[in-house]
């Protein structure tokens, strides 16, 4: 075998990346069910397993060939009853999945490992078979029929017949035409009754234009509910008899909840798009492409005089600029990717991590459907991780000290997500011990974050900062405290890099909530242009809660913060014009812009407005750096560029202020 | 087929008076595409020469990647010296610096930024730098084109380079400073 590559072709990993996680979502379906997996949820891991090993295999992937290999092999003892699906086998396979989601990616960094674990899947031991007389001998199938069965589905008809329920047989027959079709409904409706363990051809039919079929059901339904999940279509329907007399019992399976979770989208480096959108922006491009021949056309429209020239031309750009904002709404509906595989992850995640620090912690997700930018979603991943991280090893308590502390032994944290306008809310709450800010306190005067005097009089929100300051966060010593202040710097400088921010709620004993607030997309911002001593600014309108005119009169705090009331608050106000050292203009400070983040606010005092704008941002690239107070740029008409204000940062650093915060470590 | 080397001529002509600034396809002309003179061995230096104030600079040909005629640039808040501002150039946001103050010479720097700024003087130009951080500018007072010297013509400080000061060449015009970029953003 030739050596691997070191990245693999992205076809290969995008589509391994998915399938590997449709794998992962269904095993964990799997472990809801662990004492009597659902044969169905069973077979499509099965299936999944096997066709990432076709795919590997392909690709030339041999290590994720043999992984997958391993995989699938135990899955099959699984589904023919050779094997039992304990937790800890669970555990292998759900390794496995993050192995595989490696491997696609980058294979050289985790080869030994795929190695061992392979192994390690292989030499599960098969489980006791169980003993004593096979309970298939005693059901009366016709000799033809037993023969074409599979193990899988004699192994599904023992199952049957061990929980005591009745092996149906029904001919059905079919419409050419409609078969195919017919018979999945009929899959579908069976589904509630019982489980349809094989579908055979039938005996041939009398007419040529039908198919007909024998199907044979496990079902503990009575033969009416059978009948009605026929549907009136025309059947024979039977029990097959069973020797030596043993009636079905009372105490059948309730019929099966219905399966959640599709085979939906993964989260690679490539994005699959809906062939209908792109039809959409193909259309789109014609569009444009007929009003670009319009312009040429009017370019030797001499017997226009200028006035009706005029009068086209801007006709013309009307048209244009209609199809140019389509075009760009339908772009950014295309990056748009449901927050299900991430949250996926995160299921994986919290089991992997509560095993490792023996905790016992449930996931629970809320508002997997929302949608954001495929590039959020990226970049989304890491902090989102710390976040879980720091949940599980500094936030829930073991459980022992749950039960002493009045709460159930397992820990909860919820992972949700909402959107509310342009902006998603991601908010990750935990009911673990949450974080003792007396004790931030102490260490945040230990470490020269704060002086004494400051600390004192900081509220718990003023100290929010101090916990995700680099200075707190390196102190090792801090985290096997309830402090929880480990690497959240880290967290806060990528929530910023999308345009977010980060915040949170905690009580000592209840636990913590971390809030994340995102814009939907990256790709454009709509701003709110505001002038500054002659100068014009972009604010995000994602965080502009308010504007009001201002009258220049405000209260001055202790400690010269300045305050003006809105709506029954009062907020600290800063001048832009000041903060930036900008000269003061005699028309200054005339509006209010009031901004916010969660629930701290600022109002922001300029000199005019310019309206709105969707405005396509850059980054001020890698020699700027961070400019504190900006997150970028972006082109507003022929060569003017105008600077996008980083709400977050000017909140922390009015907030804050260079006062509060003496030091940094 | 021999390539007949582009006269100076030639290459200010590119560089020069376009009737968009934004000309772009500059980019081409790096040292790469620049062919050695053969008749003087080939290993002949080629260098732009710019003003600042009453005195003459160069840097390397090669580094530089295009030339704007100098326009009003966006301020960056609480931005220190060097630092001018920004321009957007064709997407990427380039950052703009002053070179006089790291070659010492007098004046305050004009300011070149946001609206209270004059109108840049006819005759100054942003040098766009190619550097390992991405492009940057130099604003600088005129340019006055594209020297050709051998590497023997230069005085090269003793001991190496000092601070950003690569070597002086003398001509019977006077003196004019090489320099590196880099050295100047900083």
């Amino acid at each position: 075998m030739s050596p691997e590559r070191d990245r693999p072709p992205p076809e290969f990993s995008s589509e391994a990346v998915e399938t590997a996680e449709a794998l992962g979502r269904n095993l964990l379906l799997l472990e809801r069910t662990a004492a009597d997996p659902d044969p169905e949820v069973l077979n499509s891991v099965f299936r999944q397993a096997h066709s990432l090993k076709g795919l590997a295999a392909t690709f030339g992937q041999q290590r994720m060939t043999e992984l997958a290999h391993a995989a699938e092999d135990l899955l099959d003892r699984f589904r023919l009853g050779k094997a039992r699906l304990t937790p800890a086998r669970l555990d292998l396979l759900l390794e496995a999945v993050e192995l595989f989601q490696r491997l696609a990616e980058e294979p050289s960094s985790v080869v030994d490992e795929a190695r061992v674990l392979a192994g390690q899947l292989s030499s599960v031991e098969e489980g006791p078979e169980r003993m004593g007389e096979d309970p298939l001998e005693r059901l009366e199938l016709a000799p033809e029929t037993r023969r074409v069965l599979t193990e899988f589905e004699e192994h599904r008809l023992r199952e049957t017949l061990r929980r005591g329920e009745l092996v149906w047989s029904a001919r059905v027959e079919y419409p050419l035409e409609t078969f195919d079709r017919e018979l999945e409904q009929l899959k579908a409706r069976l589904r509630g009754v019982g489980e349809l363990v094989s579908t055979l051809p039938g005996p041939a039919a009398d007419r040529l234009d039908v198919l007909a079929f024998v199907l044979l059901l496990g079902s503990g339904a009575g033969e009416g509910a059978l009948r009605a999940a026929f549907a009136g279509a025309p059947v024979e329907l039977r029990p097959v008899p069973v020797r030596k007399e043993r009636r079905p019992g009372p105490d059948a399976d309730a019929p099966r909840p219905a399966r959640e979770g599709g085979e939906a989208g993964g989260a690679a480096r490539t994005l699959r798009v809906d062939i209908a959108r792109l039809d959409a922006l193909m259309d789109d491009v014609g569009e444009l492409r007929l009003i670009g021949e319009a312009i040429r056309a009017l370019s030797d429209a001499r017997e226009l005089s200028t006035r009706a020239w005029t009068v086209e031309i801007l006709r013309e750009h009307r048209r244009l600029v209609r199809r140019l904002d389509i075009l760009q709404d339908r772009l950014l509906q295309a990056r748009m990717v449901p927050l299900r595989p991430l949250f996926d992850r995160m299921q994986r995640l919290v089991r992997r991590m509560a095993r490792e620090a023996g905790k016992e912690v449930v996931l629970e997700t809320s508002g997997a459907e929302v949608q954001i930018d495929k590039r959020l979603v990226e970049e989304l991943s890491d902090p989102l991780v710390h976040l879980v991280r720091n949940a599980i090893d500094h936030g829930i308590e073991p459980a022992g000290l749950r039960e002493g502390r009045g709460k159930p032994r397992t820990g909860r944290i919820l992972l949700s997500a909402e959107q509310l306008g342009a902006r998603v809310v991601l908010a990750l709450a935990d009911d673990g011990g949450g974080v003792d800010w007396a004790r931030v306190r102490e260490v945040a005067i230990q470490r020269g974050l704060l002086d004494e005097e400051r600390a004192r009089a900081a509220s718990d929100r003023d100290l929010q900062s101090v916990l995700f300051s680099p200075g707190f966060s390196t102190a090792s010593a801090v985290s096997p405290m309830s402090g929880r202040g480990v690497g959240l710097d880290v967290v806060k400088t990528n929530i910023a890099g999308l345009s977010g921010v980060i915040d949170v709620e905690s009580r000592v004993g209840e636990g913590s909530t971390f809030r994340v607030t995102l814009p939907v997309t990256l790709a454009t911002v709509r701003g709110l242009l505001v002038g500054v001593s002659g100068r014009v600014y972009a604010v995000p309108l994602s965080s502009v809660l308010d504007i009001l005119s201002h009258d220049g009169r405000h209260g001055v705090t202790e400690d010269g913060r300045r305050m003006v009331p809105v709506r029954g608050y009062n907020i600290p106000v800063v001048s832009l014009a000041e903060t930036f050292g900008l000269p003061r203009r005699a028309e200054a400070g005339v509006y209010l812009v009031v901004v916010g983040v969660a629930e701290r606010r600022l109002g922001l005092v300029v000199d005019a407005l310019h309206g709105q704008r969707d405005l396509v941002t850059q980054a001020l690239g890698p020699r700027l750096g961070q400019v504190p107070g900006i997150s970028g740029a972006a082109e507003v008409g022929h060569h003017h560029t105008v600077l996008v204000l980083d709400v977050g940062a000017l909140l922390d650093e009015v907030l804050r202020g260079p006062p509060l915060l003496v030091a940094r470590a | 087929m021999s390539a007949v080397p582009p006269t100076v001529e030639a290459i200010l002509a590119r560089f020069r008076y376009r009737p968009d600034e934004e000309s772009g396809g500059l980019a081409e002309l790096s040292t790469a595409n620049v062919e050695p003179d053969r008749a003087s061995g080939g290993d002949e230096l080629q260098l732009l020469t710019f003003g600042l104030g009453k005195g003459e600079y160069a840097v390397g040909l090669g580094t530089v990647t295009e030339i704007l005629r100098a326009r009003t640039l966006t301020e960056i808040p609480r931005a220190r010296p060097p630092l001018l501002g920004v321009l957007n150039l064709r997407g990427t946001i380039t950052p703009v610096y002053d070179p006089s103050l790291r070659l010492g010479l007098a004046g305050p720097a004009q300011p070149c930024a946001g609206p209270d700024c004059p109108r840049p003087a006819r005759a100054a130009r942003i040098l766009v730098v190619r550097t390992a951080l991405g492009p940057a500018g130099l604003w600088v007072d005129r340019v006055r084109g594209v020297q050709r010297v051998r590497p023997g013509a230069l005085e090269r400080p003793r001991g190496g380079p000092t601070g950003g000061v690569v070597g002086v060449l003398s001509t019977p015009e006077g003196s004019c400073t090489i320099v590196d970029p880099e050295w100047l953003f900083r």
